[in-house]
């Protein structure tokens, strides 16, 4: 992931916790409060700090910080 | 003397062996299961209760659960109980903000959770004076003083306990609740409950034995333990329950490969499935599905047909609150839906629909929803707030807060909440408490927050902020606004507009006009203005 650094970030900040270190293979169930409605934050957060946009069915792949990343990593190519 | 909850792995209302039957199929995302019996479950929870003995927080002390679904929700929830603690369960992506004002209200002197909520538990650990005990169910070892391994201590706990014996009006479970104004209240359950709660899992849920039961409720929420662990397993009904985060594929693969017969779920999980357009319902193979119920906000008609067409069963929608404990009115099979209405009483239940002199309203007239009390699951208490707990009962009736009207037939239909709480994809919140933390954030002068309706979260949370002079909008600080209450209070109670303004309208007692701003949301005529202070 090229965007990785900066995602961190990002997740950092969603999720409130300046310790969190993403890795790809991470999942919901790795990161305390992931849930659907973090979720949705998480989303909005990624566009606004990478001005990017996501459509509805891009998400629904994505089951780990890797595919999340990936599909950042396209949109900022 | 009555039942100690504790116990309903281990005894029965009809006195029937369950012990070596299945009691819960804990479906993990990569779909991988952990099965546990009865036996199995109580056994742990009577470990679990030794533990809190040895460490000292059984016998009335508040123990809190902030953990996501895993076995020790469930049997750490029975052995709590089993050593008399109150259990206060709570949302695991509570905000710092949401957790302080919980666990210091109640005083709760023990958190049952994993190692990586010990940062944010010490972070606020100066705010929590009563709290003594941090218990972590992923730590081989104690990580220092009162930040101990639960694992560590179950592996030499007993496997048999005596539970604490109660009666019904000992407390049990502690839920809390928002209001309009104020902090959060701490809604106080008794073990007193505990027969109601299967009662209505029979007469509504129709749970029968050979079920496959799901409830998708997470535990922090009064359907999650009244529904999700204590009811059906009280009758001996296996339950399934999925760890992973929702996903329409998922959860259909668990109806599916689970064969599920009674699923237990939620409006806004409803509108969800029914909007995304790129999954085949019709694929999965839903023959063992004999109930689809609902709770939390107001049913659709829409959702209905769509289950109806799609899913091919009638969802059944079923109506109570933390305050109630358990089902008070609700569809069912056997009674004919009406779609959008809430359904009739629960049979040993009085509903009425009361006007403002607490006199019942003839049919089709909005009035305040009320219940005759007492029933066995009613709360006890407001924790520490009983002048407002005695002002929810006149002479014969608790006022719920909601509006309501009743057909000619007996069937109830809610109208609206009688006070300013938002009810987003069925968690109440107070604007209060988002408008408070809105003004945590120093570029926030004057904030307000209303419920609007929404599509999929039947309500959603739009505040309006005044910035304080010079401070300048954009992008960023909006989402910095977002994340500020999601963090603080909890992912739920995100808004999911920010609309800045130069000012908040409010009366000449600085009332915020909440109306007002609703009615500029969505565009409809504010109606009466005239008390707002100061008008430009």
């Amino acid at each position: 992931m090229k965007c990785q650094v900066h995602l961190n970030q990002v997740f950092q900040m969603v999720f409130a916790n300046p310790r969190l270190n993403v890795q790809p293979e991470m999942t919901p169930n790795d990161i305390d409060g992931w849930d659907s409605m973090a979720h949705v934050n998480l989303i909005a957060a990624i566009e606004v700090s990478f001005h990017i946009k996501f459509a509805v069915k891009e998400l629904r792949s994505i089951k780990t910080v890797g595919d999340l990343g990936a599909l950042v990593d396209s949109k900022i190519a | 003397m009555a039942t100690n909850i504790g116990d309903i792995c281990r005894v029965s209302p009809d006195s029937g062996a369950k012990h070596d039957r299945t009691a819960l199929r804990l479906i993990r995302p990569d779909f991988s299961v952990q099965a546990f019996t009865f036996a199995e479950i109580d056994s742990l929870a009577n470990q679990f209760a030794h533990v809190l003995d040895e460490i000292g927080e059984g016998g009335g002390n508040t123990v809190a659960i902030l953990l996501p679904k895993c076995a020790e929700v469930f049997h750490g929830l029975l052995g709590m109980l089993k050593a008399r603690s109150i259990v206060l369960p709570l949302f695991a992506n509570f905000g710092d903000l949401a957790l302080v004002d919980r666990l210091a209200d109640c005083a709760a002197t023990c958190v049952l959770t994993r190692r990586s909520s010990v940062a944010r538990l010490q972070n606020i650990r100066a705010q929590l004076p009563a709290l003594r005990t941090i218990l972590l169910i992923d730590a081989e070892q104690d990580l220092g003083p009162g930040v101990l391994s639960l694992p560590a201590r179950l592996v030499r706990a007993p496997s048999t306990y005596q539970s604490q014996p109660v009666d019904c009006d000992t407390p049990s479970l502690l839920h809390y609740t928002s209001g309009s104004t104020g902090k959060p209240k701490g809604v106080l359950h008794a073990h007193g409950g505990l027969e109601y709660l299967q009662h209505t899992a029979k007469e509504i849920l129709q749970l029968r034995p050979g079920d496959i039961y799901w409830c998708t409720a997470d535990h922090g929420w009064i359907t999650g333990t009244s529904y999700g662990i204590i009811a059906p397993w009280y009758l001996g009904i296996t339950q399934v329950q999925f760890t992973g985060a929702y996903d329409p594929d998922s959860w259909f693969r668990v109806l599916q490969n689970e064969q599920v017969t009674v699923w237990y779920t939620a409006p806004t999980a409803l509108r969800m499935l029914m909007r995304t357009e790129d999954v085949d319902y019709r694929s999965y193979d839903l023959r063992r599905l004999r109930s689809i119920f609902s709770v939390g906000e107001p049913l659709n008609p829409e959702i209905s047909r769509w289950a109806n067409e799609v899913l091919k069963h009638e969802i059944y929608d079923t109506w109570f609150q933390t305050e109630t404990g358990g089902i008070m009115i609700a569809n069912r099979p056997g009674l004919a839906v009406r779609p959008g209405s809430m359904g009739k009483p629960v049979s040993t239940i009085s509903a009425a629909v009361l006007d403002g002199e607490g006199k019942i309203c003839p049919p089709l007239t909005i009035g305040r929803l009320s219940l005759r009390y007492p029933w066995p699951s009613m709360f006890r208490d407001y924790l520490h707030r009983s002048d407002v707990y005695r002002g929810r009962f006149s002479e014969h009736y608790y006022d719920s807060g909601d509006l309501a009207q009743q057909d000619q037939d007996g069937y109830l239909w809610f109208s609206a909440r009688n006070d300013d709480v938002i009810n987003t994809s069925g968690h109440l919140v107070s604007p209060f408490e988002v408008e408070s933390c809105l003004l945590e954030l120093a570029e926030v002068a004057e904030s307000a927050a209303v419920g609007v309706p929404d599509p999929v979260l039947f309500e959603k949370i739009v505040v309006f902020v005044a910035l304080r002079l010079g401070v300048e909008a954009g992008e960023d600080l909006q989402m910095k606004i977002r994340l500020h209450v999601a963090n603080r209070l909890s992912a739920v109670a995100t808004p999911r507009d920010v609309i800045l303004v130069d000012r908040i309208p409010k009366n000449k007692s600085g009332k915020i006009l909440r109306r007002v701003l609703r009615a500029r949301y969505l565009g409809q005529n504010p109606g009466d203005v005239s008390t707002i202070e100061d008008q430009p």
